[in-house]
């Protein structure tokens, strides 16, 4: 039994189209049929979330081919991002001929028709051969193949691969750009983070929340955000106090991927707003500023798809010239921290 | 990549040329653990009378307490005291009270404007109460006195006026004090009237008495009063000058800044 490829097809009658997607996809579904019942396009399908499955295209008061069968095999093979496809005015038709069936492809108002000889009567391939001929009929311009207007229907010999038929008189719609990786990443993540007593810098460490977005498809992206630190703790020469944060940073991320890993590393601008209060004085007011900084990070990251990644971070904040502290009657009692090390788990939905 | 480690490279020496030029961080006033205080640079006793709670005590003599425009520890006014009294009893004093005052440092700086020869007890700061019985009287407490010594130093001491504890041990090494040079004294006190009080006295930040387990006032009223008593103090009359004092719940110390 000789199979003939429809790309095969596809360049012999239109040389002048760039061979390698569609290549890519005819072969896949050859392979699909000939390997087996399982979707896809000669991968392993690509667990996704999947929207709505569309209502029923593919009608015919026939067991053989089954019309579910087929319209389950006909969604397998697009991939879900492409199923809006078939939900604008797409009707497939199967007849059982008995030696034969018949397969009719509506798109928009015009039909295609295809006619298999089968007697034997296998009802799994009618099924996947008809839905291979749905899917090769409703993506003409990924497949290179002109439609042709179906004379009348005829019989053919045992030959499993499609010979379409008929010519649709629309304009085929338009290929299916490359799909690129998401634009924008936007990253929720909870964190901790420690303040190391340095010199007159007092011990604290404090848990939060940041929300970042990285923009830019590359291996360089810009990157900026904002995060909350609750209230820490801390004790300077006799003197308690609380200490809230608002750390917002502009910088720049490096990142690489291996396979379905990407490692990131992030540098940036910090400014940061600080709102502390003592908490033992005998008169305590609440006081704020902001400060200037360094932040640096690493990030590891594991795509599930391109718009979901769970990550785990690493960062440092870096204050050369933090806010002093002074209370009456000591004077200065310290200053806030130098250094800030952290800590943060989060996930990365890709817009 | 390699344009991207440069892009990089170049971003982080501009982060850290922006980060390292930014100015020093401000300075935070975070609150106050002094209960009051006074620098005097007001040019009036106003502090001491602050809130109804403190005044002058004078004497029959005619003493003197007054906002001198001499010496001073801070700025350019102190608090001068002329004892024309003469006398272990009575002599020119200033003060605040405190009711049922929690425990706290009482802080001032003290100038010798010459060395004086003490023939008698010469005190220079007092803890007095009001008495429950009769609010009119002010009892004796604990006194800080001076006392000159035949080389001509001067060491400081506690006296208390309860039979029970009366001098306490001199210090050692003993607490002398400079002449014609600020120094301070900074005690703490917890006010008691069982024997769970205790007197903590710093002398330019050295810590030379330690009195504990003793009662320190006869009520809950406390009465801190620098003042310049002595019955033969020469050459008379003695005159002391004291300056930028504080009640403070936090230790002042001679750097503190209760202002």
């Amino acid at each position: 039994m000789r199979v003939r490829s429809p790309c095969l097809l596809s360049l012999s009658r239109r040389p002048p189209r760039p061979p390698r997607l569609l290549c890519r996809l005819g072969l896949g579904l050859g392979l699909a049929i000939l390997a087996t019942p399982a979707p896809g396009l000669g991968q392993v399908p690509e667990k996704r979330e999947l929207s709505a499955p569309p209502a029923a295209f593919v009608f015919g008061g026939v067991e053989c081919p089954d019309p579910k069968t087929v319209q389950q095999a006909v969604l397998s093979l697009i991939p879900p991002e492409r199923h809006s496809l078939l939900a604008r005015g797409v009707r497939v038709e199967l007849e059982d001929l008995g030696d034969s069936y018949r397969v009719t492809v509506w798109k928009d108002g015009a039909s295609v028709k295809k006619s298999y000889a089968d007697p034997a009567r296998e009802c799994d391939g009618r099924a996947r051969f008809a839905a291979v001929f749905t899917v090769l009929t409703l993506m003409p311009p990924e497949l290179g193949v002109e439609p042709v207007v179906e004379p009348g229907p005829q019989t053919e010999p045992a030959t499993p691969a499609p010979v379409i038929e008929a010519k649709v008189a629309q304009t085929p719609a338009n290929a299916p750009s490359p799909v690129l990786p998401p634009l924008a990443h936007l990253e929720l993540s909870g964190l901790y983070a420690f303040a190391p007593a340095i010199l007159e810098a007092p011990s604290l460490h404090s848990f939060g929340a940041e929300l970042r977005v990285a923009i830019g498809r590359g291996a360089l992206s810009g990157t900026i955000s904002a995060a909350y630190l609750s209230r820490a703790q801390f004790e300077l020469n006799g003197v308690q106090g609380e200490l809230s944060r608002i750390p917002v940073s502009v910088g720049a991320r490096l990142r690489s991927d291996f396979d379905s890993w990407s490692l990131a590393a992030d540098l940036g601008l910090l400014l940061v707003a600080e709102r502390v209060r003592a908490t033992n004085l005998l008169t305590a007011r609440s006081q704020s500023a902001g400060s200037l900084g360094l932040r640096a990070g690493v990030q590891l990251a594991h795509q599930f798809g391109p718009h979901f990644a769970p990550f785990l971070a690493a960062f440092a904040w870096f204050s050369a010239s933090p806010s002093e502290l002074s209370a009456l009657p000591q004077g200065v009692i310290g200053n806030l921290p130098y250094v800030w090390l952290g800590a943060a788990a989060g996930v990365s939905f890709g817009l | 990549m390699h344009r991207s480690f440069s892009s990089l490279s170049a971003f982080a020496k501009a982060l850290l040329l922006v980060a390292s030029t930014s100015a020093c961080g401000p300075t935070l006033e975070l609150g106050s653990n002094v209960m009051w205080a006074t620098d005097h640079e007001s040019g009036e006793l106003d502090d001491w009378y602050e809130d109804g709670k403190g005044g002058l005590l004078l004497d029959s003599a005619n003493s003197t307490v007054e906002i001198a425009n001499g010496p001073a520890h801070s700025g350019s006014y102190s608090l001068k005291f002329t004892d024309l009294a003469m006398s272990d009893s009575e002599g020119p004093g200033i003060y605040r009270e405190l009711q049922a005052p929690p425990d706290a440092y009482y802080s001032a700086w003290y100038y010798l404007p010459r060395l004086y020869q003490t023939r008698s007890q010469w005190t220079i700061q007092k803890f007095r109460s009001r008495l429950d019985s009769d609010p009119s009287a002010i009892s004796h407490g604990h006194d800080l006195n001076l006392r000159t010594l035949p080389g001509g130093q001067v060491v400081l001491y506690v006296f208390s006026h309860d039979p029970a504890y009366l001098q306490a041990p001199l210090s050692d090494p003993p607490a002398f004090v400079p002449i014609e040079t600020w120094f301070h004294v900074e005690i703490f006190f917890r006010p008691r009237t069982d024997e769970t009080g205790k007197i903590l006295i710093w002398l330019d930040d050295r810590l030379v008495y330690d009195l504990e387990d003793r009662r320190t006032t006869g009520s809950n009223d406390v009465l801190w009063n620098p003042c310049n008593i002595g019955a033969d103090i020469q050459p008379a009359p003695p005159i002391l000058f004291v300056d930028d004092a504080a009640i403070s719940l936090e230790r002042v110390r001679p750097d503190g800044k209760p202002f």
